[in-house]
């Protein structure tokens, strides 16, 4: 009786097992088979995976302080590696005695039928005042007992070439300039320069420490008296 | 019914690919627009920063003693190419592709003149030892200036795209000032101090003569503690700070 009683129990069980398995297997081969057929599930299925690595990567950044993307446009500022050549190495024998540092801003101006150009640039440079020995006579220098004689040229600029053209500064630019546009506006700084600062008080100046300093030199070579000409070339 | 699922087919995954393009390109908006807030930020801290320039438009006049001795005349063409390149990143993961479009490329030849001295204003009786084995003279360590530097500017090459501009003055200047600091940096020091060195031994050893001191009672002397770090130090290049 009791093995009677028990049967339709456990058969309505595995019968719901059955169905469940059923239908348990009928979904999977559904799946499977949708999944063959259908190569579009496949492609949503990586693409969220990618979506999904590459979410967790930006997170990654995010947290880390970068940007999730970015766009730009990128040029190099820096020049080439180029060799540097030297094209001449001479012995000079120049007496600095006054040096006057400055900046010369120069402008250009053109007018054309349909447009104005202007330029405008700051030059620096360094106006260095001396005796410049190459021209003095061989021998500038005599000592007569305890008194030194000194013949020396007369005090002047002692290079042409004083400005420093890689650090001039454009300060407004409009237009297209030419090679001999840009030279002649080098050359209109260098003259402006030269007028203000090659003056009769800094000649003066520069001539009055040259004095101050060779007296001073020779003194402590043990002279007592030096006696200095200027304006002795050398002939 | 075939030709059918084959169009719906391309429908979907033209759809997500737009779907996903579409996000990307909200993605990189709003770093963006992130970015630009930055910026703004950036801008607004540097609005508070004041440079005081008066210092830089003072000129200077100034006594001094130096005895340039060598002069060494530096050429340097100066090369720049302007290769324009699109690059960013997406995640983690950075790119860099040339643009192929809008070349430029210019040539600058330039001159620096470099002069080495040796300072005087500080020359005293202490520079002078006497003896009875004769005279000797030390003198202080020798001096490197940049005096000047010139553009060539009639043999200055240009090679634009007709997509691009040229080359303005301001960059011109600045590729210039590279290269001069290029010439700087690379210039050989030692062999410029020691040629100065002689220079000056050049110069004042015949006055020594004239006063009466005979070629073996003559000396000309320097600080032989050189080092290379004291060698940096001698280098001065004069530029607007």
């Amino acid at each position: 009786m009791n093995e009677l009683d028990n049967r339709p129990q456990a058969s309505s069980f595995g019968k719901i097992c059955k169905k469940v398995w059923d239908k348990l297997v009928y979904f999977l081969q559904f799946v499977v088979y949708t999944m063959i057929k259908g190569w579009q599930i496949w492609l949503i299925m990586v693409c969220l995976v990618v979506a999904a690595i590459f979410f967790r990567q930006c997170r990654d950044e995010r947290n880390s302080g970068n940007k999730l993307a970015s766009l730009r446009l990128e040029k190099s500022t820096t020049i080439d590696v180029t060799p540097e050549e030297i094209r001449a190495i001479r012995n000079i024998e120049q007496w600095e005695f006054l040096s006057i540092e400055t900046e010369e801003m120069a402008e250009l101006y053109k007018k054309n039928a349909l447009s104005v150009s202007q330029l405008s640039a700051i030059y620096s440079g360094t106006l260095r005042l001396g005796v410049d020995m190459a021209k003095a006579p061989d021998h500038w220098f005599t000592a007569k007992g305890d008194t030194a004689v000194l013949n020396l040229p007369a005090v002047g600029l002692l290079d042409n070439h004083f400005i420093d053209e890689a650090r001039t500064r454009t300060f407004y630019e409009s237009g297209t300039w030419t090679a001999a546009e840009r030279e002649s506006l080098y050359q209109k700084a260098r003259t402006q320069m030269l007028k203000r600062c090659l003056t009769k008080a800094n000649l003066l100046t520069a001539r009055r420490n040259s004095t101050a300093h060779f007296s001073q030199m020779f003194f402590n070579f043990g002279f007592k008296f030096v006696i200095i000409q200027y304006g002795v070339r050398f002939n | 019914m075939v030709y059918g699922n084959r169009e719906d087919g391309c429908k979907g995954p033209t759809g997500i690919l737009s779907a996903v393009f579409c996000l990307l390109l909200l993605l990189s908006f709003l770093s963006a627009c992130g970015k630009g807030e930055k910026n703004s930020a950036a801008e607004k801290a540097s609005d508070t920063v004041k440079v005081d320039t008066t210092a830089l438009l003072v000129r200077q006049i100034s006594n001094c003693v130096r005895l340039y001795t060598t002069e060494y005349q530096y050429h340097k063409i100066v090369t720049y190419s302007d290769e324009p390149r699109i690059a960013g990143n997406l995640g983690s993961a950075n790119f860099s592709i040339p643009t192929r479009l809008g070349e430029r490329k210019i040539a600058i030849p330039i001159d620096v003149s470099v002069k080495a001295y040796i300072d005087f204003a500080s020359f005293s009786q202490a520079n002078i030892e006497r003896s009875d084995s004769g005279i000797v003279i030390v003198l202080p360590d020798p001096q490197i200036v940049v005096t000047a530097s010139k553009i060539d500017h009639a043999a200055v090459r240009q090679y634009i795209d007709p997509l691009r501009s040229r080359f303005s003055d301001q960059e011109m200047m600045s590729f210039a000032r590279q290269g001069e600091d290029s010439i700087v940096s690379h210039m050989d020091k030692a062999a410029i101090l020691a040629s100065a060195q002689t220079g000056a031994a050049r110069i004042l050893l015949p006055m020594l003569h004239r006063m009466g001191y005979t070629e073996h009672k003559a000396t000309i002397s320097f600080r032989h503690d050189l080092t290379p770090e004291s060698l940096q130090k001698n280098i001065t290049v004069q530029r607007l700070q």
